[in-house]
């Protein structure tokens, strides 16, 4: 249950949407021969599982971060009886998190510093004034002498991290191995080795391998960030972790939901343009070749800014900050699926044109069957593979486009957590004397892991569903 | 005698996979000596080809060589380095193919393909690679060397094609070719042109030949020497004399008895069926019979901005036939003469422009949706392709289905699903198949559901497009006698699209033959196989290679 009154916001309702109608179709899938083969070819190969465990690292943190709600007041106003909600929104992500949410400092400090990262001018107990590098309020507050102590605290932390996440992988592998003996029928003891020789059919051993890594990094980084800044503060002593953690949703969103609005359009537009040839194809070519040749850039810098004229004057409309942010966010998407779709269009146009010579549409023709069965029966299944292969190569392209709006500030709202706004804001401290380099790093490290692997799970998908790819 | 020139041991090719292992080549031995021409015959699947690009160490990469030996003039191809290997494809062995359409690098000119083996192999200038090239290009009778040499393969057709890469596989005089099915792409007239002109050479360069096909008769009029492969072994070698008079193994003399010719005709081709022969179809009305006339269609050729029709294709100009009830009518003609339009025109597949199509005293071409919904009953289709005619996301029984829902034949679930099952039967497939999925047939059996599927509406008349084009000689005739029984069962009618006459003189009651877009000459089979009118005919039937098949003593 939330600790709090739920909020819903539109994207958090439409990822949701999303996730249901991927696990409908998996389970969809699953009892059909023919499309479970190509996605057993990804099971099996090793880029498919150590992308599919880190992406879905990715998402969960996405999907935490996804359910929101006004947590209840913890001071609520004496003279009401009622339990009171506070007026900020705050997600379930941030309330499993809310130890880096809320340990702000004053400004800048570097990574794993017990100080501030500029001078300050401290009046002492007997009345003198010095300029020293002033300590955290939180980062390293546990210790005394952090020179003498730092180093071996943070091995120690690091080494209660590995055994948590070795205590933690354990567990998983001998619920895991239960289970496969289980379905398989073999010996408990067969069913483990299998996770470890290497000889299996879906790669288990990588499975087990990369599962160690991940439960690793995130073990250890949990044990660090709950004593440090791991990843240092921000101008206005924000956790930059916390960020980052918090930018992965707005990825995600941004490169899940833009496909989401625009493989409609493109699926209809598409194979009406190809199927029913004629004028309707003259329409939707003219169509699509009038918005390519608008530069997409001009076209999003337009829309954001008519957004902003539009909310600056109906600020009433919207209840929150955050859902304000929220909004803008959407229309983002919206505004990038407008000017992206045409590709797929295209590629679904043609092949269209291709089935519907194909032997098997004539046949149906012969029979008399209507178009639009002919459409939903013959042609969609058929061009699926492409508008699937489609989605997985454009998550990651997204991804990177928000980081370039945001950076032109054209992307999402300022006040959203996102990669793009992280490196804009790293602009100003990359020129700053000493230089401030952690945001930038920390927003480039998690970004590129996450666009990473899911180039690394497009190709596999590609060559699993690609007919052209011979297997 | 002459030199051994190629000397073939115990040949074993693998092909790897992670799931399992597969032997296409199977201890394969053979001898080709020097300007021998021998044959290596075999379906598809036989291995033939894998053993010939093993010969030349060309093998994809999931083929493996596992054991035997390969020796060339000599010496031992497998333990050539690559590099050396290089140096023989090409000026010791070299290769032509089946596709001439892929052959050839559609972005560099003719001349310069032909140049560039020469400059590599001979250490030519390129003046005189050019001379040669000309040369070569005149070998192989090219009309206009000169303008050849400077076009692309696109301008060329699948016969000059075809000659191109001749000339480039002739370029060094290699001392031995192989032909990898050169002639099953291309039309009998042109296959006769190139088997000539592959003869001619063998003389003129005095090399030896590895010609592989499927194709009985071919072999009789090329071979020297023929080897008969099935599933990665040679079960019989031996002399073309001996061969096509009395072969030894069973293997070949199944062969044998699946060509259809006109001395088998009311007989099934292969003894497994039980049916003796054919009983006489059941009789109709003259009504029934589908009339065709002045049939044409123009494709426009649009040009311009605004897509003005500047002239036309006439794919069909002016056909006219009949399908009288109960019988097969064939229509024979090259790739190109229309044949298909015709077919396709007549279901309304494709729009015809002119003349009508009269069944049942309708015009198909005038009625409405309703009507037309009712005769597509009548008139059913079955592809050559039996790979792209079925939707591969479908399961057998829900395509057999397909029309039977949307004809509205058998408006019931449950009895709908009977009939499928009952069509599976009649075209001798298992039961259980309607639960499964195309890809899992091979292609013989894919075209029993096609022809099921076609069945699964009553139709009176089926179109058969090049239904056995695409398959292999034993299944061919596994097809033409199911063709046959249900003609004789329910008394359809086929209108037979094909360009192989011996299935014509098999299986057709009456024959038309096309040629450009027009029917040059129609009547009863034996009339114009026997005494073709018309010079198109004549020249399409001396074309044909012919083959009495041996007599078995009893």
């Amino acid at each position: 249950m939330l600790p709090g009154k739920p909020v819903f916001l539109l994207t958090d309702i439409l990822i949701f949407v999303l996730v249901l109608s991927i696990v409908s179709f998996f389970a969809y899938a699953m009892r059909k021969p023919h499309l479970r083969q190509p996605w057993g070819q990804v099971v099996r190969s090793r880029a498919g599982v150590i992308s599919m465990i880190v992406l879905a690292v990715y998402v969960a943190i996405a999907l935490l971060d996804s359910l929101h709600f006004h947590p209840v007041l913890e001071n609520p106003a004496a003279d009401s009886t009622e339990v009171q909600y506070s007026g900020e929104v705050i997600s379930v992500f941030d309330q499993l998190v809310s130890g880096l949410r809320a340990s702000t400092e004053k400004t800048y400090s570097a990574p794993f510093s017990a100080h501030l990262y500029a001078k300050e001018t401290v009046q002492q107990a007997d009345g003198t004034r010095v300029r020293v590098y002033p300590r955290l309020a939180w980062g390293a507050a546990h210790l005394e002498e952090p020179h003498t102590q730092k180093t071996a605290d943070i091995l120690g932390l690091a080494l209660t991290g590995a055994l948590k996440a070795a205590l933690v992988w354990a567990v998983l592998l001998v619920l895991w191995a239960l289970y496969l003996s289980a379905r398989t029928a073999r010996a408990f003891p067969v069913a483990f080795r299998t996770l470890f020789d290497g000889r299996s059919e879906v790669p288990w051993r990588t499975v087990s391998v990369t599962l160690g890594v991940v439960l690793l990094v995130l073990m250890v980084g949990a044990e660090w960030a709950s004593k440090y800044h791991v990843l240092g503060t921000d101008k206005v002593g924000e956790d930059v972790l916390y960020q980052a953690l918090k930018s992965i949703r707005t990825g995600v969103v941004i490169g899940t939901l833009t496909t989401l609005l625009m493989v409609p359009f493109a699926i209809v537009l598409g194979i009406m343009a190809g199927f029913f040839r004629g004028w309707i194809d003259d329409v939707i070519q003219y169509l699509y070749t009038t918005l390519n040749s608008v530069p997409g850039v001009l076209l999003i810098a337009a829309a954001v800014l008519m957004l902003n004229v539009y909310m600056s004057k109906h600020a009433e409309a919207f209840a929150s900050l955050t859902q304000r942010a929220d909004m803008r966010l959407l229309f983002l998407c919206l505004i990038l699926g407008l000017t992206s779709w045409t590709g797929l269009c295209r590629l679904l146009r043609a092949e269209t044109l291709k089935l519907r010579a194909v032997d098997f549409v004539q046949a149906a023709t012969a029979f008399g069957v209507g178009p639009m069965q002919t459409i939903f029966r013959h042609i969609l299944p058929n061009v699926m593979h492409i508008v699937l292969i489609t989605l997985v190569l454009d998550f990651s392209g997204l991804v990177l486009a928000e980081a370039v709006l945001s950076y032109i500030n054209i992307g999402v709202d300022p006040t959203m957590n996102s990669w793009g706004n992280m490196i804009n804001s790293a602009r100003l401290e990359m020129a700053r004397e000493p230089i401030v380099w952690w945001s930038l790093a920390a927003s480039l490290f998690f970004m590129f892991t996450l666009v990473l692997f899911a180039n690394l799970f497009a190709d596999v998908v590609r060559d699993a569903l690609d007919p052209r790819v011979s297997r | 005698m002459s030199r051994t020139l190629l000397q073939v041991r115990q040949l074993t090719t693998e092909f790897r996979s992670s799931r399992r292992t597969l032997t296409a080549v199977n201890g394969v031995s053979f001898e080709i000596r020097e300007g021998q021409t021998f044959a290596l015959v075999g379906e598809s699947g036989s291995g033939k080809s894998v053993t010939a690009l093993s010969v030349i160490r060309l093998l994809p990469e999931a083929a493996r060589l596992v054991s035997g030996s390969i020796h060339f003039e000599g010496r031992d191809l497998l333990a050539l380095p690559e590099r050396e290997m290089r140096d023989i494809r090409g000026s010791g062995i070299s290769m032509i193919f089946q596709e001439p359409m892929t052959s050839l690098n559609p972005v560099v000119k003719v001349g310069r393909q032909i140049t560039e083996v020469l400059m590599r192999h001979q250490s030519m200038s390129a003046k005189q690679a050019r001379e040669r090239a000309l040369d070569l290009l005149d070998a192989v009778r090219i009309p206009q060397p000169s303008y050849t040499i400077d076009t692309y393969a696109h301008e060329l057709s699948g016969g000059m094609k075809q000659r191109v890469m001749i000339a480039i596989a002739l370029a060094c005089k290699p001392r031995l070719l192989i032909a990898d099915e050169p002639t099953t792409a291309l039309d009998v007239t042109i296959q006769a042109q190139v088997l000539d002109l592959i003869n001619d050479l063998q003389e003129q360069f005095g090399m030896a030949i590895l010609f592989i096909t499927h194709d009985l008769a071919v072999v009789k009029q090329v071979a020297d020497h023929v080897a008969v492969m099935k599933e990665g072994v040679i079960v019989e070698q031996s002399s073309n004399e001996v061969f096509f008079s009395a072969p030894q193994h069973d293997y070949s003399w199944d062969l044998f008895a699946a060509l259809p010719a006109m001395e088998k005709r009311g007989k099934p081709l292969l003894e497994r069926n039980h049916v003796s022969h054919w009983p006489t179809a059941a009789n109709a009305t003259q009504n029934d019979t589908l009339q065709v006339r002045d049939l044409a269609v123009y494709f426009p050729i649009r040009k311009g901005l605004f897509k003005r029709t500047v002239g036309h294709v006439k794919a069909v100009d002016g056909v006219s036939l009949e399908i009288p009830p109960g019988k097969t009518v064939a229509l024979v003609g090259e790739s190109g003469s229309g044949k298909t339009t015709v077919g396709k025109s007549i279901l309304r597949l494709i729009q015809p422009t002119l003349g009508e199509v009269t069944y049942q005293g309708m015009r198909l071409h005038e009625i409405d949706r309703s009507q037309l919904l009712e005769q597509r009953a009548n008139l059913q289709i079955v592809f050559q392709d039996p790979y792209s005619s079925m939707n591969p996301r479908m399961l057998v029984g829900q395509i057999i289905e397909e029309g039977i829902k949307a004809l509205n034949v058998i408006v019931d679930a449950e009895a709908r699903r009977q009939r499928v099952l009952e069509l599976l039967e009649q075209v001798g497939l298992d039961k259980d198949a309607h639960l499964r999925y195309p890809h899992e047939f091979s292609g013989g059996q894919r075209q029993r559901i096609c022809i099921a599927r076609a069945l699964a509406v009553n139709p009176k008349i089926i179109i058969c497009d090049e239904p056995t084009s695409a398959l292999d000689v034993s299944v061919q005739a596994q097809i033409l006698d199911l063709l046959n029984h249900l003609q004789a069962r329910y008394g359809i009618s086929y209108l037979f699209i094909t360009h192989n006459m011996s299935v014509v003189a098999y299986f057709a009651d009456r024959v038309a033959v096309m040629y450009q877009g027009r029917i040059v000459e129609q009547g009863e089979v034996e009339q114009v196989l026997g005494n073709p009118q018309h010079e198109y005919t004549k020249r399409l039937l001396s074309a044909v290679p012919t083959l009495v098949p041996p007599v078995r003593a009893a």
